[in-house]
């Protein structure tokens, strides 16, 4: 956290494939590992896209 | 063909409904077979329908919907294979609303699978094909929406848009359409694909096609006269730097044309405009997972390979996630009410390209549309996000294939953008551009094509 307690988020490192079966499971469904592993790769994109907006966040509220 | 003109022939009895709609559904007859506008064809059904026709604002008119739209004893099939035994017993709020002021439903119209994807080549009858260039899609998901009007195979259709799904195809196919701003147009028989964003719009031949058709669908009467002078008008100038070089010069001239009819025409900047992709997708993809829910744990295998795996990226989208993409979106919302303080209208390209080609096994394992889809989010994201109208014009071509405007207003102020795109129309000719798609060869090759896809 800066002085200014805006906090910059780093993206967190991604699910592995066999965290993403389990929470899949977990909600009754059973992809394949292809998909999951297709899934993977949007999963990180939007990871990295939401720390960035956790940061506006943060910011517009140290803003106010 | 307009939907303003063929209206105005049945007041004048130079056109009869049942003329109107048999000439339509001879042109499906000759001309859908290259295109695959449609999923069903109601042509019996429409032509009794013609004869007993109320008069109304769309007297006789024959509209077409997007097949996620309930018509009661017709399949709504979302263009997928689990559906295809689905048929609704009752109309859709805006069906309903098109038959009370006398339009007739000619048919309905191929989408994405489940509207969920911006291509319309996943759908179980095969990809709709861009009537300017069969070999290239129509966008998606109102793909079939779209071409069928660009086509003529309807005087003008329905069509819906969660992250886009309007705007892009009408883009794609050189045709005027209109997103509403949400809660103007019941979603009520309609297949959802992310509650927060969903809208139903028409899609047509002009801005005062668009005005018309959104009239009857929103239940109020939508003044369109043209306005421009005066009209304080913001150029998104980071989207018009990210386009395309073909589709950035089309988008120039055409801001030209807006300066030239009397708007006050000024670069803008908007400063939260790239975090609206990420708010979109943080908020769409555990939505559309949600309402999918119950058939991903039953019929995972019969989705289409990219509706699959996007559907699935919402099953692991965490709930403050979630609700961050909610936070943000307020904040965003703000920011562009800032920028509206100054601007009436904003105008921005509608897509940073132009049709792609059709590939063989794009929606497949290997997602050839990937970079395609990532493309056009920032293009659509950001009035999607802020819940506001955007009507997009045809402002050209680029290699033969057009490009689209989109005029962005004020939410609820949908008056301002059908005028300003009335006027737009009124200096230009693009929107009355016709593709010349009839080529037998192209279309006899077509076909081979298709059977192979599907």
């Amino acid at each position: 956290m800066s002085s200014e307690g805006v906090v910059t988020r780093a993206a967190p490192p991604p699910l592995s494939l066999r965290a993403l079966t389990e929470l899949a499971e977990h909600q009754g469904v059973h992809p394949d590992v292809r998909d999951l592993e297709a899934v993977l790769g949007t999963l990180c994109d939007l990871a990295a896209d939401l720390a960035r907006l956790e940061t506006t966040l943060s910011l517009e509220v140290a803003g106010q | 063909v307009t939907l303003v003109g063929v209206v105005d022939d049945i007041a004048a009895r130079a056109l009869t409904p049942r003329e109107a709609v048999q000439r339509t559904l001879d042109r499906i007859d000759r001309f859908d077979p290259s295109v695959n506008a449609y999923i069903t064809v109601r042509a019996e059904e429409a032509l009794a329908e013609a004869d007993a026709a109320p008069a109304g604002l769309l007297h006789g008119a024959p509209i077409a919907v997007k097949d996620v739209i309930d018509v009661a004893g017709s399949p709504t099939t979302a263009g997928t294979r689990l559906l295809v035994n689905n048929r609704p017993s009752r109309d859709a709020v805006v069906v309903a609303r098109l038959r009370a002021a006398g339009a007739i439903v000619v048919g309905k119209l191929n989408t994405h699978e489940f509207a969920y994807g911006p291509t319309t080549t996943s759908s179980h009858i095969g990809p709709t094909h861009n009537p300017w260039s069969l070999d290239r899609i129509a966008g998606g998901s109102s793909g079939g929406s779209a071409a069928a009007t660009a086509a003529g195979l309807a005087v003008a259709t329905l069509g819906t848009d969660t992250a886009g799904s309007i705007r892009m195809p009408a883009a794609l196919c050189g045709v005027t359409a209109l997103r509403p701003s949400p809660g103007l147009v019941s979603r009520r028989g309609v297949i959802p694909v992310a509650q927060t964003f969903d809208t139903v719009g028409p899609i047509a031949r002009s801005a005062e096609d668009c005005a018309l058709l959104f009239s009857v669908l929103a239940g109020q009467p939508y003044r369109s006269q043209e306005r421009t002078h005066g009209l304080r008008v913001g150029v998104v100038q980071a989207l018009v730097d990210l386009a395309e070089p073909g589709v950035a010069a089309v988008v120039d001239a055409a801001i030209c044309v807006l300066a030239d009819i009397g708007t006050l025409v000024d670069p803008v900047e908007i400063p939260l405009l790239m975090t609206a992709g990420a708010i979109q997708q943080s908020i769409m993809l555990p939505e559309a997972a949600s309402w999918h829910l119950a058939r991903l744990r039953t019929s995972l295998g019969e989705y289409s390979v990219d509706v699959r795996r996007r559907l699935l990226s919402g099953l692991f989208v965490p709930a403050t996630s979630y609700l961050t993409g909610l936070r943000m979106r307020s904040l965003y919302r703000d920011d562009i009410a800032r920028v509206f303080e100054r601007y009436d209208v904003l105008v921005a390209p509608t897509m940073p390209c132009t049709a792609p080609p059709i590939r063989r096994d794009g929606d497949g394992p290997n997602d050839e549309y990937a970079s395609y889809r990532r493309a056009v989010i920032p293009f659509n994201a950001p009035w999607t996000v802020a819940g506001h109208p955007v009507l997009s014009v045809p402002c050209g071509f680029s290699q033969g294939l057009p490009v689209g405007l989109s005029l962005v207003g004020r939410p609820y102020d949908e008056s301002t953008v059908l005028g300003l795109g009335r006027a737009f129309q009124a200096a230009t000719n693009w929107h009355e551009r016709l593709p010349t798609f009839e080529d037998p060869v192209v279309a006899a090759m077509t076909r081979i094509r298709d059977q192979e896809i599907t």
